[in-house]
C-alpha cells in the first residue's frame, strides 16, 4: 500500500509538471525572464516557433539583423519593440552562451 | 432595377418574370414596359442573325487552325516538332495566326500562361509529345494557378499508338491527369473542330485549368473531312453566375454589424476582374485587409487598410467577430486562429476546392466574384444609411491607419539604416525600381521568403503597377517566359521580370532565346545572392545537423560564381553586373533606356543573403577530375 501511494506522489508531483511542460510550446518556456521576454514570445511567436531563437547563439549586430530583417519581410512589429527585442535576444542567448 | 436587367439580357429572365419582379420591386406596369422596350434592341442584337457554324474540308492541322481562329486567337505559343507541321502548313495560309516560339516546352508553357494572365483570354500551345514530360512543371503551376490554357501535342500515328512505340509510352495521357482539367486524343479528324471546341470550353470555364489533347500525326496530316466549325460566341461558358440573393443579403447584414471584421483576398478577385469593387466594399466599411499576393497584388499595398499578408495570431485586429475569404485558397493563408476563437467565417468564391477547406464555414457565397461584390456593395447599401456606413468606415479606417503607418515607417526606417549595404539589401532595389519604373509597369516576380523585401516598396495592386507571380504551385522555372506572354498582352506597359538567381538556374537563361527572337522591350532584375536562401533557411530551422555544424549542404550557389550578364550577351542580350549599390540607379536607367529602344536589357545585381547560415561559402565539395587516376 506504502507502494502505491509513493507511486501517486511521484507520478502527480513529477510526472504530470513534465508533461505539462512539453505539451505548451517547448520552446517558449526556454525563453529566460527579461525585459523584452514577452515581446518576443508575443511578437516574434505569433509567425513562427522559437526554435530558432532558442538554439541561435548571435552578437548583437547579428541579432539586430535577424530581427530587421523580419521587419523587412512584413512582421507586424513597430521599430521601439524591434529595438527591445534584439537587445533582450542579444543579452539572452549571446555567442559561447 | 440593374440586376434584374441583366438576368434579362442573359436570358435568364423572360419577359413576364421580368414585370413580375419590377412590380413586386415596386415599379409601376408601364415603368416596366418601358424599360423592355428600351432593352429591345440590346436583347434581340444578341441572337439575331447570330452564325453557330461554319462548313470547312481540310485535314487535321487545318481544321485546328480554322478552329483556332474562331476561338478567337491570335498567338500561337509553340514549340519545335516534326508533329506541328501540319499546323505549320495551316498557318501559313492563314496570317491572322502568329507563331511565339521556344526553344523548350516549359517555357512555351510559360509564355502562354503569362499571356492568359495579363490579357485575361485562352491561350493555346503546341509542342512535340516528347517534350511533354518538359513542360509539366508549368502545367502544374497552371493547373494551381487556374489559368486557362489549351495545351496540344503531336502523336504517334493512329496505326502505331499504344505499343510503347517509337517516342510514345502505352498511356500518355494519364501522366497528365493532376496537371489538366480535361484530356483527349481526337482520333477522328472530322471531330477535331468539336473536341478543340470543348478543350476552349472547359479551359475557360472557372475555375479555369489547362485541358490537354493529343492529336495522332496522320489526323493532322492525311485525314481529311468537311465538317461544322464552332463560331466564336457558341461554345463559351463564362460562369459569371451571381451568388445567391438571400445569401448576399445575409452577408451584407452580418457585415454591417460586426464590430471587428476582416478579410483576407486573393487571385480569384483578379481573375474575375472584381478589384474594382472588392476596394470600393472595403472602403465602404473600413475592412482591414489581408493578402498574400502570390500570382498577383489585388489589394493596394500602399493603401492604409492593407494589412500584408495573413500569417499566425494576427496581431490587429483584435477581436474579430466576421472573417470573410474572398477569392484566395485556404493554403494562401493561416487560419488557425479563426478556428481556435470560433469567428463567423464566410467564403466567396467559384472555386470549390477551396472554397470552405479547412474550416467550419458559417455559409458561402458562391458566384462569380466580381458579380458577388458588386451585389454585397448594393446590399450593404441598402441595410445601412450612409451616415452610418461612414460613421463605422472612419472609424475603422483611423485605426487601421494608425498601425499601418507605424508598421511602414518602422520599415521605411530599417531600409534606410541598410541603404548603403553591401551586397545590396532588396530593400532598396525594391525602393530603386519604385523611383524610377513606369506608373503602369507590370512586374512578373518569382520570388521566395524574400518577395516583400523588395515589393513593399513598391507600388503595386489594383489602381497602381501590377504584379504578376510567383505561381501558387511554386514550381520554379517560369518568370522570364511568362514576363514575354506578358509583354505580348501588354505590349505598351514597361515590364519586368523579377528573379532570384536560383529560379534563373532552373532552365530560364534559354528563356532569353525567345526573349531575343521575338524582340521583347523587357527588362530583368537577377536578385543574385548566390543562394538557395529560402531552403537553407527553412531547413536550418526545423533540422539540427547542418545548423549545429554550420555545413551548407544543398544551398550554396556561389560556386560556379554565374555572371548572368555574360550569358544574356550570349544571346545578344545587354546585361551588366550591378555590384556597388550607387552604381544601381544608373544601371537601371540604362536598362529602362535600352526597352524604350525595343531592346530586352538584364541586370545581375549582387544582392545580400539573409537567416540561418547566411554568407557561409562552404558546400560539400564532390570533385570528379580529382577521382581520376589518370589525365583522362
Amino acid at each position: 500500500m506504502r507502494g502505491v501511494v509513493a507511486s501517486l506522489i511521484f507520478v502527480i508531483g513529477t510526472l504530470i509538471p513534465i508533461a505539462f511542460l512539453w505539451s505548451a510550446d517547448q520552446w517558449t518556456v526556454m525563453l529566460p525572464a527579461g525585459d523584452g521576454q514577452q515581446e518576443t514570445k508575443e511578437l516574434c511567436g505569433s509567425c513562427h516557433n522559437l526554435q530558432k531563437i532558442v538554439q541561435s547563439r548571435k552578437t548583437p549586430q547579428e541579432w539586430e539583423r535577424s530581427v530587421n530583417d523580419m521587419l523587412a519581410r512584413g512582421a507586424q512589429i513597430f521599430p521601439d519593440e524591434a529595438e527591445k527585442i534584439t537587445k533582450y535576444l542579444s543579452a539572452s542567448f549571446p555567442p559561447g552562451k | 432595377m440593374r440586376a434584374l436587367v441583366k438576368d434579362y439580357l442573359d436570358l435568364g429572365l423572360s419577359r413576364r418574370g421580368f414585370i413580375k419582379a419590377m412590380a413586386a420591386a415596386g415599379f409601376t406596369l408601364t415603368a416596366a414596359e418601358s424599360i423592355l422596350k428600351n432593352l429591345a434592341p440590346v436583347a434581340h442584337a444578341e441572337t439575331a442573325g447570330k452564325e453557330y457554324w461554319k462548313e470547312f474540308e481540310g485535314n487535321g492541322g487545318e481544321l485546328l487552325a480554322e478552329q483556332l481562329l474562331q476561338a478567337g486567337n491570335e498567338y500561337l505559343f509553340v514549340g519545335n516538332g516534326s508533329g506541328l507541321g501540319a499546323l505549320c502548313d495551316a498557318v501559313i495560309d492563314r496570317p491572322k495566326l502568329k507563331l511565339v516560339l521556344s526553344t523548350h516546352e516549359a517555357h512555351v508553357v510559360a509564355m502562354a500562361s503569362g499571356y492568359a494572365l495579363a490579357s485575361g483570354k485562352t491561350a493555346f500551345c503546341m509542342y512535340s509529345r516528347v517534350g511533354a514530360a518538359h513542360s509539366t512543371g508549368n502545367i502544374y503551376n497552371a493547373m494551381k494557378d487556374r489559368i486557362p490554357l489549351v495545351i496540344a501535342v503531336d502523336r504517334a500515328d493512329t496505326t502505331e499508338d499504344g505499343r510503347d512505340g517509337h517516342e510514345d509510352l502505352e498511356d500518355m495521357l494519364e501522366p497528365m491527369k493532376q496537371y489538366t482539367k480535361w484530356r483527349w486524343i481526337p482520333k477522328e479528324v472530322g471531330r477535331v473542330p468539336e473536341w478543340t471546341a470543348k478543350a476552349f470550353k472547359v479551359a475557360s470555364t472557372m475555375p479555369c485549368g489547362p485541358t490537354y489533347m493529343m492529336f495522332p500525326r496522320d489526323v493532322m496530316f492525311e485525314s481529311k473531312a468537311k465538317t461544322k466549325i464552332f463560331m466564336p460566341g457558341t461554345f463559351d461558358v463564362p460562369m459569371n453566375v451571381r451568388p445567391n440573393a438571400k445569401t448576399v443579403e445575409k452577408t451584407a447584414k452580418m457585415l454591417v454589424e460586426a464590430k471587428s471584421p476582416m478579410f483576407n483576398v486573393g487571385p480569384e478577385v483578379y481573375q474575375s476582374g472584381g478589384q474594382k469593387e472588392l476596394i470600393e466594399l472595403v472602403e465602404l466599411l473600413g475592412i482591414p485587409t489581408f493578402e498574400r499576393g502570390q500570382l498577383c497584388q489585388v489589394f493596394p499595398n500602399q493603401h492604409p487598410l492593407y494589412m500584408g499578408m495573413m500569417r499566425g495570431q494576427v496581431r490587429y485586429p483584435q477581436n474579430v467577430d466576421f472573417f470573410m475569404n474572398i477569392g484566395a485558397r485556404w493554403a494562401e493563408a493561416d487560419e488557425s486562429f479563426i478556428a481556435e476563437k470560433k469567428v463567423p467565417t464566410i467564403v466567396a468564391g467559384t472555386d470549390v476546392r477551396h472554397l470552405g477547406d479547412a474550416i467550419a464555414i458559417e455559409h458561402a457565397l458562391v458566384g462569380n466574384l466580381k458579380e458577388s461584390l458588386r451585389d454585397l456593395v448594393d446590399a450593404v447599401k441598402a441595410v445601412a444609411t450612409k451616415d452610418r456606413l461612414q460613421k463605422i468606415a472612419q472609424a475603422r479606417f483611423d485605426e487601421t491607419k494608425k498601425f499601418t503607418d507605424r508598421l511602414r515607417a518602422g520599415r521605411e526606417a530599417n531600409a534606410k539604416k541598410m541603404w548603403d549595404n553591401k551586397p545590396i539589401e532588396w530593400d532598396r532595389v525594391g525602393k530603386e525600381i519604385e523611383a524610377i519604373a513606369d506608373k503602369d509597369a507590370i512586374f512578373v516576380e518569382e520570388f521566395g521568403s524574400q518577395r516583400n523585401k523588395c515589393m513593399d516598396h513598391v507600388n503595386i495592386g489594383y489602381g497602381a503597377k501590377t504584379q504578376l507571380g510567383r505561381t501558387t504551385g511554386e514550381c520554379l522555372g517560369w518568370g522570364l517566359p511568362a514576363a514575354i506572354g506578358v509583354k505580348l498582352a501588354k505590349p505598351d506597359h514597361q515590364v519586368w521580370a523579377l528573379q532570384g538567381d536560383g529560379g534563373m538556374l532552373f532552365n530560364q537563361t534559354e528563356a532569353l532565346w525567345p526573349m531575343r527572337r521575338h524582340e521583347a522591350p523587357i527588362i530583368t532584375v537577377v536578385f543574385n545572392n548566390r543562394s538557395y536562401n529560402e531552403t537553407r533557411n527553412r531547413m536550418w530551422t526545423r533540422g539540427k545537423n547542418q545548423r549545429e555544424k554550420k555545413l551548407d549542404m544543398i544551398s550554396h550557389l556561389g560556386n560556379p560564381d554565374v555572371n548572368f550578364a555574360k550569358i544574356a550577351e550570349a544571346y545578344d542580350i545587354k546585361g551588366e553586373v550591378v555590384g556597388d549599390p550607387k552604381d544601381l540607379k544608373p544601371a537601371l536607367q540604362r536598362a529602362i533606356n535600352a526597352t524604350r529602344d525595343g531592346k530586352p536589357y538584364l541586370l545581375d545585381v549582387l544582392v545580400a543573403q539573409a537567416g540561418q547560415g547566411a554568407n557561409m561559402n562552404w558546400y560539400p565539395k564532390v570533385s570528379i577530375a580529382e577521382m581520376r587516376s589518370k589525365k583522362a
